[in-house]
């Protein structure tokens, strides 16, 4: 993020700390007190949480205060720079890397054998990131051919590391 | 003596075959971690925990610390060899390293900045020797008051050295950090906290899930986002130094080591604040501070001199308080745990043998970096090549796996990929993801000593600022918050011009 748009983020962010921080202190306020179990009333269980949730929030506040001085409030979000900003390069990289990951971490892993999951990914991964438009079809076929090796290699690797060596029972 | 006595048992100790070849592949294993950017030695450190959790203790840590001292070394490479630090500990070593590389010196730098790092982790051993029994004895003093005031100096100066900046961020990652360790049920009543009916949750965050998540999955996210690296073609030429080139740079060493070491040893501060602190005392008495930034060999070794001593020093609180000096020694710490080693204030007289095992731990590192360091140089630069779109997938393969394996619970790996997301999107709002690990760790030790120190005193909080060890480290906590205050900063400029002006005035 540049230091134009921080102020902006900085706005966002002390805002849902804010929220965050009042609903702990609320929580904590609401937690019970423990008083059937005649315990101290300086130790019971959100007394500390409570007095973390008070410091955020004042730091949160500070921000706020601070981005609102900086005019981090006009966050200028219209539908054109909405588009601009989600067909850039790196940010669909990162959108690209996220969504992966997490169809592999929560989608396929527990639900497929870890060695089949695995190559899956690996092979998805090197696959799409590798693929480029203007590749002649030969190369093409030797990305996916090289990609398709090493999701055999390592999901291997690491299933039978893991497995055999350290005993763990994969998912 | 005694001490003494007790390193040279630790080191007799590991002249066998096994922990030597452990040395070897561990040590090399770092300093590949370190020289890929994308790869740091918190995460490498965490998924050898994973892979090494059921080892005796004594051959676990070894293989983490030979992991943490290489891939702190293994940072210089890619810092001189691309101008991209291999872990944020390099950035200062890429300064004068890259500009050294491309004026055709890259292997007199890489040998440089190896007998930096050899002489600075030897600085930093040496320090863990001295001063974790000292301190150790000190913290047997330790009270309620002084852990809960420990627990606040710690995010709090880690939040602002981590976010030199903006320092609120770093804080308020601190307090979160915290906060996150209030999940769970606590200590003193077994009351579950904030988990929401879940049973995962009522069990707490575990920390190296979460680290390996916002050290390891954020990173993969932001290498694939960033631009591809470039490596340069460069000429290797002669690595060993000559001892004259190392030696006319002595007092940079030590003074580089020393700061290095004393950086380090803050908590959650860690090796890349040191070496750009190390750096910036480099420049500021150098003869010649021109150079700086365009090739200066001194400038190289002062950086990578005291992010290997900040090893050591991270080591030495995390000995003593339990307390780690970085996001690395943070692993390291929860992996002492794991394997029962309970480090902390009672470990000088519990078993004070496993200090000074720590130390000859620290030492084969060092002497396996050297070696690994000064060999085989040609023939790594080869790692530098490989592609992120071929690496990143199986690092996350580790990270999923590596989150799983320590309890075999998939919700672990929902944890890490939470944190890792978390840490991301902190990171791109300029937010330090260190002082949130070492909250993280801290929140125990603030939860318990705060009510605690409330029910011996009736809830009267004086004793924070009567008993004087505690007023101590309240003042620096206070000092640290104001410090970064303009008008704090406006006041001590005046004073400053007040006293020195009154001096050039009379001169």
């Amino acid at each position: 993020m540049n230091e134009k748009d921080m102020p902006k983020a900085d706005f966002i962010s002390s805002l849902v700390l804010l929220g965050f921080s009042l609903s702990v202190v609320v929580m904590s306020i609401n937690m019970p007190r423990l008083e059937n179990r005649e315990v101290n009333p300086l130790s019971v269980p959100g007394i500390v949480p409570g007095f973390l949730g008070v410091v955020i929030g004042i730091f949160a506040l500070i921000m706020l205060v601070r981005s609102i001085r900086q005019r981090g409030y006009i966050l200028e979000i219209n539908a054109e720079k909405t588009r601009a900003f989600f067909i850039k390069d790196s940010i669909l990289r990162a959108i690209g890397t996220i969504a992966l990951t997490l169809v592999y971490a929560w989608g396929l892993v527990g639900r497929l054998p870890y060695l089949l999951a695995t190559f899956l990914f690996v092979f998805a991964f090197i696959g799409i990131f590798e693929y480029e438009k203007n590749d002649p079809p030969k190369r093409k076929k030797k990305k996916l051919l090289i990609a398709a090796l090493m999701a055999i290699i390592s999901s291997a690797i690491v299933t039978a590391v893991f497995r055999y060596l350290f005993l763990v029972s994969l998912p | 003596m005694h001490g003494l006595v007790m390193f040279f048992d630790g080191l007799m100790g590991y002249m066998n075959f096994w922990s030597i070849f452990h040395v070897l592949w561990a040590t090399q294993l770092g300093i590949i971690v370190g020289m890929l950017p994308g790869l740091t030695a918190t995460m490498g450190i965490a998924l050898l925990t994973t892979l090494t959790f059921k080892m005796p203790a004594s051959q676990a840590v070894l293989i983490l610390i030979c992991m943490y001292v290489g891939a702190i070394y293994g940072g210089s490479r890619s810092a001189i060899l691309l101008n991209i630090p291999g872990t944020p500990a390099n950035a200062a070593t890429a300064m004068d390293g890259h500009p050294l590389a491309r004026s055709g010196f890259a292997g007199s730098a890489i040998g440089i900045g190896t007998t930096g790092s050899f002489l600075g982790s030897l600085i930093g051993l040496l320090f863990l020797a001295v001063f974790t029994p000292l301190i150790g004895n000190l913290a047997l003093n330790f009270q309620s008051f002084e852990f809960f005031a420990l627990a606040i100096f710690g995010v709090v100066i880690s939040g602002n050295l981590t976010a030199p900046k903006d320092p609120l961020k770093g804080w308020i990652a601190g307090f979160l950090g915290l906060f996150v360790a209030m999940i769970g049920m606590e200590g003193i009543h077994a009351h579950v906290r904030f988990a929401f009916n879940s049973v995962e949750l009522s069990g707490g965050i575990d920390l190296i899930p979460a680290m390996v998540g916002v050290f390891g999955f954020s990173e993969i996210i932001s290498v694939m986002k960033n631009q591809k690296l470039e490596v340069i073609e460069t000429e290797i030429n002669r690595v060993f130094p000559k001892p004259r080139d190392v030696f006319k740079h002595w007092k940079t060493i030590i003074r580089s080591g020393v700061i290095g070491t004393f950086v380090g040893a803050i908590p959650g501060v860690g090796e890349d604040i040191a070496s750009w602190v190390s750096y910036d005392f480099a420049k500021n008495s150098s003869k010649e501070p021109e150079k700086y930034g365009k090739g200066s060999y001194e400038g190289l070794i002062s950086a990578e001199t005291a992010n290997n001593a900040a090893v050591g020093g991270t080591i030495i609180p995390v000995l003593a308080l339990a307390i780690p000096g970085s996001a690395p020694a943070a692993v390291l710490l929860a992996a002492m745990f794991i394997h029962n080693v309970r480090p902390g204030p009672l470990i000088m007289m519990e078993s004070p043998e496993f200090v000074y095992q720590t130390v000859a731990m620290v030492f084969m590192a060092t002497i396996g970096m050297y070696v690994l360091g000064m060999s085989m140089v040609k023939g790594l630069v080869k790692v530098l090549l490989v592609p992120r779109e071929k690496l990143m997938p199986i690092v996350f393969v580790l990270c999923v796996v590596g989150a799983y394996a320590i309890h075999s619970r998939i919700f672990e790996i929902g944890v890490m990929v939470v944190f890792g997301l978390i840490g991301f999107m902190m990171k791109e709002m300029d937010y330090p993801v260190a002082p949130l690990v070492l909250g993280i760790i801290l929140g125990d030790i603030l939860d318990k000593n705060l009510r605690r120190a409330l029910v011996i005193t009736d809830g009267n909080m004086l004793p924070l600022i009567t008993r004087p060890i505690s007023l101590i480290i309240v003042l620096l906590t206070v000092f640290t918050l104001v410090s970064k205050m303009p008008w704090f900063r406006k006041m001590m400029g005046q004073a400053k011009e007040a006293v020195f002006g009154a001096f050039k005035r009379s001169g």
